[in-house]
């Protein structure tokens, strides 16, 4: 009997032994392209990486949100809402998700473009703070003073789309735990959040210039919070329902920047390999922009755009491709997705009696790219045509026979050639050089520049009844190499914004500082989602909260008319 | 050798045919009287009495009485199904005492950690023999499944060669972790993570090779398996040899040609040219003269074999079996094949007078493929312009650049200024020359294995202690080499390397206590286990300019390496108690402790209880002689799930972002780190289910039937859900929220209507229903709180059809309600208002129907007549519904719709008569595209002639057969095939009509 115990016992101990204890459930990940720490260049590089990335893996695979990547970036999702619903563009495919409501302005609570935007402003903040959070013990270190302050910068900035888009935020500084739920900022109190941050990092932030070179193109400095708080003061009377008007602090903040090291490019400039010349405004939006050094001055903040280092869907690839159709000349890329084109109204801007010279005549059959330049030329339908026929550098607009020949207005909203092609976005370079890459293009946005401070100082001036503000509006005119103006009322001022700034995703803004996006006072075509357009109510001036905010956060409340 | 067998053989058939020459009339015939009983004394009704070496035979009647004819001297054999079957001297009179054959399945199955017999059992377990008569073709375990269990719904996933299945076992437990049940192979549990390259989690076995499927479908009998049991467990055991038995040679080996059974409707060149001449806006003198039909460059019909052979006995006390399967198999998509080779060996020695069990089973699997792009090609298919040749020729301009394939372009600007044109990237692709231009070969290796050592103590033999060691280890490599003349990677070309390894390594041990004290039962068991799976991977590949020889875009190794890897550890006992051989007792628990989870949730512990009462072995039905089984089933049990994606989803990580996804200061560009966002909250998914179930045996058993209904809780549920913004790196997250239940009603039945000495018909049919709701999502939201989820359809922006809400089934199809004009035609983007606010949104979309099935069914139907066997197999499914993506696709009937980006696109003549445009709303919203998918298939029909009994006496046994697989199948759905398991129908690989000519030898 002893020894079945014995035996008993020694299997025992041989089942215990095979199945070795809990501890090895105490494992961490393997994965060679985790870690559990952070670089701080690279996590600072993820900060503003995400105003032109959507995650981490070029050119989609590895999203920051989860929804379609391609549609997820920053500069789309703002520029889509800002955009799309206003009289500068239309989106060929009524099919896609959410289009038929955002580009006719019937958007509802549910709206899933209003939540993209949403969410990847949302996230945006959230690594602000985290770096904020992360790097709060190193301030006052070397470069960490510089670092911290451009990243409140990046944080300030978002916010400030907030505000414009929904006139709220949900809320949270770097005070507040990942987990906390953000509260909501309303209007003047986001305001005032904003005004007081970016004065507070006025006095720590880099002077302005300092990153104006190409050892640190992309970074913010004073520059970038100068404009960034004119643009902001200017607009006080809509997002603080009234309350606020700071019209002198915009033309102070831009007689800073005026007076600064920047300047307008205004240096035409021939491509050797194409021939053809561009002018100093259309070198702003060429694929060289941060090499161009006449570019570069004129801009106070860009987004770094690379087509072979950081290819995405997001950023100037949507730019250059949403716009583009197969077979239009100087395309510079090979996936034209052919989506945005001109409405009427943007034509209208630069050709009051829809005067642009077109081609009425199909390319025959196995043209080549060469036959439809000269058959373009022939026609005078090119872009240098419309430009010298516009009388204005700023009318980068092609009506050839490139894809198909071009309507000016349709009644019938689901075809690219239904307007004209805006062809703005470039991604060809001064200099002549290849491009980096086929499809992915290598200009930068220029996300804030000088043209800008002019403009504002010249409505806010008008604003205030100072006469002087025509000289500004001038200034643009001449680098355009347009007539200037004799006068200057209500229409000239959100006319010129319109000439100079369209395509660059603020027309809605503009609109309602002139009260002229919702109500009957300016229609457009296609306003309200009917060909000749139609009053929209004025709830629609600011965004709905997303449904799914207004269900997971009990803090958020619903936009008034939702 | 060879040549021995090949002078002996005829010469014994020679001897043979004289033989029976000669015998005929040589002895004097005498009556044989008998009756046939059990062990326990019971009649046995219709056993099959034969006169060994002729064809004469009989059945037992209702009292187990035969008579027949024999020659004096001559060996009877009495044989019936679930007893060892008896030969005996023909005498005048015989009393047959047939005993219970306990090496059959239907008395003996494996459950989790040991085994059982099948009247002992408590909870709900069905158990299948492989069925070699009516098994239709199977390249795939899987595949023998389909329409055999009730409650098992198996969808196979088309006809790329080799391909697996989707299972579903009582509906799904989960909405975003896994719902694929465990798999078990001999003792086993398999990671089910298929590696890159292998065509199917179950390729390492050869479906020759296995001897029995077990499913456990409710919790008492899951519940052992715990943490990963929530979805059941199939356990797969495969074919041992016998002790002291002689070598037998089986070969099976089969011929299979395969053809497509149907083709998408498109339009052909003349009637496109038509449709384009009649639309304003478009020019009909931009399309060719050529009338392609694209379909059929893409499609063929394919010839397949495959060969099995195997070798089984027992050498003393060592039974041994091996075996060795070659599969080729050719897709009807051209160029795609799959080439498989199993080796298989079990060694199951005994020693000390049994008292040592060792069972070693090795399995060794090498596969290559040829994957092709189908659903690419398909697309591309349905979707390029009809009036083009395939082929244009290298000499016209432009098409150097493509190899000559007819393909829409635009102009390039490449480094090599003679590259002057490449593909229009918005424009359909040449789909043979996607097929030609791609090549992706994968090789695979997979060695899996186990060795298990059962003792029982000398002297306590009521005392057994079982350990087992196992594992499986995979590693595969895929190449894919792309011309530079292709659509994707048109100049730059692209040569890859996908690298793919995995092994998993799990021990267990356990003892087990048996002992019978008068009327009592004890089966006490208790063990523990831990299992390890790892699996890492890389990628590298670049595309290389063809002017300079420099790298374009390359994927670099260092940033495409990945790796992960998990534990479980886990304790398990079993409690069995039987009183008076009808009351039973059946108690589990099991503690698993996984590294999924933060160590505040590591543990998770999963109860079972189950009684069973066998009703017929009361004294008031003792004496009922044709009912032999009538038991009732209760069971309680919990089960849990952590299969949910992620192996670290509850830890913060830093990501880093690859080269493509940098961001630049100046001129120096940074990688990028991104914090993951993560719970350290998540914890384990618990089911909690109770199953009713009634077992009968009527006739001997000649028709046996139960029934069971279940009633499942999961609760904590595992799901992704929105997180209010800022709240976390991402905007979504894997939380611990929501509840669903599943509840449902199985029945099976198999009976034998007929059995005469000549003719047996045998018919299997089971049926089940499974009602599946979501009780709850998050915490607070308000009713119309919904989760869009599924498969992504082609039109709209990654647009998701399904929704998850409470109150109605997982993955409910989320559309608008379409309305109709008088016609009953559809009119074009104009929906129901259905919350009457005078506008159509978002808010007016609704939940209607859903891809799973109400009811499934499955029935074989087996006719046996002397050699001669015919069978069919038909499964049938009620209640799925499939959204229609092959139409909405194409609403689009307009001159942008038609010809855009400089390109035709061809459509379907379905979509011309409804007439869409394309024009202002998400038409494919529309509930109009949410279509009954129901179906009844015929799964496949076999006729097969088994080699005569003097045949098999000369030790040749063996069958021919011939199978039609998916010969027709009955359905209103309009698509290629109802049978969908994502619910949403986007150019699945079509699942093939097939004809195979099979043989089997034993020797």
């Amino acid at each position: 009997m002893r020894h079945i115990f014995a035996k008993t016992a020694i299997a025992g101990t041989l089942i215990l032994g095979v199945t070795s204890c809990a501890n090895d459930l105490n494992i961490s990940s393997i994965d060679p392209q985790t870690s559990q720490s952070y670089e701080d260049m690279s996590l600072l590089a993820k900060v503003y990486g995400t105003l032109g990335m959507t995650g981490q893996k070029g050119p989609a695979g590895s999203g920051d949100i989860s929804s379609d990547e391609g549609e997820s970036g920053f500069y789309r999702t703002t520029f889509n809402l800002e955009t799309l619903p206003t009289d500068e563009c239309n989106w060929a495919w009524q099919t896609d998700t959410d289009i038929p409501q955002i580009t006719g302005i019937r958007w509802n609570a549910n709206s899933a473009r209003t939540q993209w935007a949403y969410q990847r402003l949302g996230f945006n903040v959230l690594m602000c703070n985290f770096y904020l959070q992360e790097t709060a013990s190193r301030e006052g270190e070397s470069n960490y003073t510089a670092y911290r302050a451009e990243v409140r910068f990046l944080r300030a900035l978002y916010y400030w789309y907030f505000l414009d888009l929904w006139h709220k935020a949900p809320f949270k500084d770097e005070n507040n735990s990942m987990t906390d739920l953000p509260v909501e900022k309303v209007g003047k109190d986001l305001y005032d959040w904003i005004d007081n941050e970016l004065t507070a990092i006025e006095s720590i932030l880099p002077a302005m210039g300092t990153y104006n070179n190409a050892t640190d193109f992309g970074r913010a400095d004073q520059g970038a919070a100068f404009m960034l708080h004119a643009r902001l003061a200017l607009n006080a009377q809509v997002y603080t329902d009234g309350v606020t008007n700071d019209y002198q602090k915009a033309i102070q903040y831009c007689d800073k920047l005026l007076s600064g090291p920047y300047s307008l490019s205004s240096t035409a400039k021939t491509n050797p390999s194409n021939g053809l010349t561009y002018s100093g405004y259309a070198q702003l939006f060429m694929a060289d922009n941060d090499e161009n050094t006449d570019a570069m001055k004129e801009i106070i903040f860009p987004i770094r755009q690379d087509g072979l280092k950081t290819p995405n869907y997001s950023t100037v690839n949507y730019l250059v491709s949403s716009t583009r159709i197969a077979g239009m000349p100087y395309a510079g890329t090979k996936n034209c997705w052919s989506c945005n084109y001109a409405r009427p109204d943007l034509i209208e801007k630069f050709f009051p009696s829809d005067n642009i010279p077109m081609s009425t005549e199909d390319a025959p059959n196995g043209a080549t790219e060469s036959d439809i330049i000269a058959l373009d030329a022939k026609d005078g339908s090119d872009t240098k045509s419309i430009l010298v026929a516009a009388g204005d550098d700023r009318a980068l607009f092609y009506a050839g026979r490139g894809g198909g020949i071009r309507k000016l207005r349709t009644d019938k909203l689901n075809n690219f050639l239904d307007g004209i092609s805006i062809v703005k976005w470039q991604n060809i370079r001064t200099d002549g050089k290849t491009c980096s890459d086929p499809e992915f293009p290598d200009t930068d946005i220029p996300l804030l520049r000088l043209a800008e401070a002019y403009l504002t100082r010249a409505e806010a001036k008008w604003r205030t009844g100072d006469a002087s503000a025509i000289n500004d509006v001038n200034i643009l005119r001449a680098r355009a190499n347009a007539q200037p103006l004799t006068k200057l009322e209500k229409q000239d001022i959100i006319d010129e914004w319109c000439r100079e700034f369209y395509m660059e995703g603020r027309r809605r803004s503009d609109l309602i500082r002139f009260d002229m996006f919702t109500g009957k006072d300016y229609v457009w075509a296609w306003k309200g989602g009917i060909a000749k357009g139609q009053a929209v109510d004025s709830h629609f001036k600011f965004y709905p909260i997303p449904m799914d905010d207004i269900n997971n956060n009990e803090n958020m409340t619903q936009n008034a008319g939702y | 050798m060879m040549k021995q067998v090949n002078i002996q053989f005829p010469l014994r058939m020679l001897g043979l045919l004289f033989g029976l020459f000669l015998s005929v009339g040589a002895f004097a015939q005498i009556d044989v009287k008998g009756h046939v009983k059990d062990a326990t004394g019971e009649d046995v009704i219709g056993a099959t009495v034969r006169v060994v070496g002729t064809q004469t035979a009989t059945v037992t009647d209702f009292d187990g009485n035969f008579a027949i004819k024999a020659n004096q001297g001559a060996d009877i054999s009495i044989s019936f199904v679930g007893y060892q079957t008896v030969t005996v001297k023909a005498a005048p009179t015989l009393e047959i005492t047939l005993q219970d054959d306990s090496q059959v399945l239907e008395n003996v199955v494996v459950i989790g950690y040991g085994r059982a017999k099948k009247n002992d059992l408590t909870g709900s377990v069905t158990a299948i023999k492989p069925d070699e008569l009516s098994k239709g073709i199977t390249n795939n375990a899987s595949d023998m499944l389909v329409g055999k269990v009730a409650g098992v719904d198996v969808i196979t996933s088309g006809g790329t060669p080799g391909a697996g299945a989707q299972i579903r076992i009582r509906g799904g437990s989960s909405l975003n972790a896994s719902n694929d049940p465990l798999l078990v192979i001999d003792g086993l549990t398999i990671d089910n993570n298929t590696a890159t390259g292998m065509s199917n989690v179950m390729a390492m076995i050869n479906p020759n090779d296995i001897e029995s499927f077990t499913v456990l479908k409710d919790a008492s009998a899951t519940a052992i398996y715990g943490s990963r049991a929530s979805n059941g467990v199939i356990i797969i055991t495969t074919k041992k040899g016998q002790k002291g038995t002689a070598p037998k040679v089986s070969y099976n080996g089969d011929v299979t040609v395969s053809t497509i059974a149907k083709k998408y409707d498109t339009l052909d060149g003349n009637a496109y040219r038509a449709l384009v001449g009649s639309m304003e806006g478009l020019d009909v003198t931009k399309l060719g003269d050529a009338n392609t039909d694209w379909q059929d460059q893409i499609f063929r019909t394919s010839v397949s074999t495959s060969h099995n052979i195997s070798v089984s006995g027992g050498i003393k006390n060592m039974p041994y079996r091996v075996s060795a399967g070659l599969n080729s198999s050719n897709g009807i998509v051209k160029t795609s094949w799959m080439h498989r080779t199993n080796l298989g060996a079990n060694l199951a020695p005994s020693f000390f007078d049994n008292h040592l069990n060792l069972n070693i089973t090795a399995k060794y699997m090498y596969e290559e493929n040829r994957y092709a792009d189908a659903g690419g090609a398909i697309g591309s298919a349905l979707s390029i312009d009809p009036t083009r040749p395939v082929y244009i020729g290298e000499n016209d301009p432009g098409y150097k650049e493509f190899g000559g394939y007819y393909q829409p372009m635009v102009s390039a600007s490449f480094s090599d200024p003679s590259w002057a044109y490449t593909n229009n990237s918005n424009a359909p692709q040449n789909p043979l020359a996607l097929l030609t231009q791609k090549k992706t070969l994968a090789y695979a290796n997979d060695f899996t294995g186990n060795f298990e050592v059962d003792y029982k103590i000398h002297g306590f033999e009521d005392l057994h202690l079982h350990a087992s060691y196992g594992g499986q280890y995979t590693e595969s490599l895929q190449k894919d080499i792309i011309n530079p003349t292709s659509y994707s990677n048109n100049y730059y070309g692209w040569n890859g390397r996908t690298k793919f390894y995995k092994y998993s390594i799990t021990t267990n041990a356990y003892a087990q206590y048996q002992k019978e004290l008068g009327a009592h039962y004890l089966d006490i068991m208790a063990g523990a286990e831990e299992s390890h799976y790892h699996r890492n991977g890389w990628n590298a590949g670049q595309g290389t300019d063809p002017y300079n020889g420099e790298a374009y875009n390359p994927s670099i190794r260092s940033e495409q390496e990945w790796a992960t890897h998990n534990t479980l550890v886990s304790y398990f006992g079993r409690f069995n108690y039987t009183l008076l051989e009808r009351y039973m007792l059946t108690a589990t628990f099991r503690a698993d402790g996984s590294s999924k989870f933060s160590e505040d949730n590591h543990w998770g512990y999963f109860p079972s209880v189950a009684l069973a009462w066998k009703i017929n072995e009361e004294k008031f039905m003792k004496n009922i002689n044709w009912w032999n089984e009538f038991k009732l089933r209760l069971g309680w049990g919990m089960t849990g799930q952590q299969d949910i994606g992620s192996d670290f989803a509850y830890a913060p990580l830093y990501t880093v972002s690859n080269s493509y996804a940098m961001y630049p200061f100046g001129s120096t560009y940074y990688n990028t780190m991104r914090p993951s966002s993560y719970n350290k909250d998540l914890k384990w998914e618990t089911t909690t289910t109770y199953n009713a179930g009634i077992d009968f045996g009527w006739l001997n058993n000649r028709i046996t039937a139960n029934i069971d209904g279940y009633y499942r809780k999961t609760t904590d549920l595992l799901n992704t859900v929105t997180i209010p913004v800022g709240t976390n790196f991402g905007s979504v997250l894997t939380k611990n929220i929501g509840d669903l239940k599943n509840y449902g009603v199985e029945f099976a039945i198999n009976a034998k209507p007929i059995v005469t000495k000549d003719f047996m018909w045998d018919l299997s049919y089971n049926i089940s229903w499974n009602h599946n709701e979501i009780t709850s999502l998050t915490e607070d939201a308000d009713d119309d709180y919904y989760i869009k989820t599924g498969t992504t359809i082609s039109r709209g922006n990654s647009t998701q059809i399904m929704a998850n809400k409470v109150g109605y089934t997982a993955n409910s199809f989320f559309v608008y309600q379409q309305v109709y004009d008088e016609n009953g035609k559809p009119i074009e983007g104009l929906f129901v208002d259905r919350n009457a606010d005078g506008q159509i949104n978002e808010s007016d979309r609704y939940l209607y129907k859903k891809p799973s099935a109400d009811v499934i069914m499955g029935l074989t139907t087996k006719f046996i007549y002397k050699s001669w066997d015919l069978s069919a197999a038909f499964h049938a499914s009620i209640g799925n519904y499939v959204y229609y993506d092959y139409l909405s696709n194409k609403g689009s009937i307009s001159a942008s719709g038609l010809y855009s980006n400089s390109a035709f696109t061809n459509t379907y003549p379905e979509a011309v008569e409804l007439g869409f445009t394309g024009i202002g709303t998400e038409y494919y919203l529309s509930d109009y595209y949410v279509r009954n998918a129901s179906y009844v298939k015929c799964s496949n029909i076999t006729l097969g002639y088994t080699f005569p009994e003097w045949l098999q006496k000369e030790h040749l046994g063996g069958r021919v057969f011939v199978t039609v697989q998916n010969p027709f199948f009955i359905t209103k759905y309009k698509g290629l095939d109802p049978e969908v398991s994502s619910g949403v129908d986007k150019n699945p690989y079509p699942r093939p009509l097939s004809v195979q000519l099979g043989l089997n030898l034993n020797f």
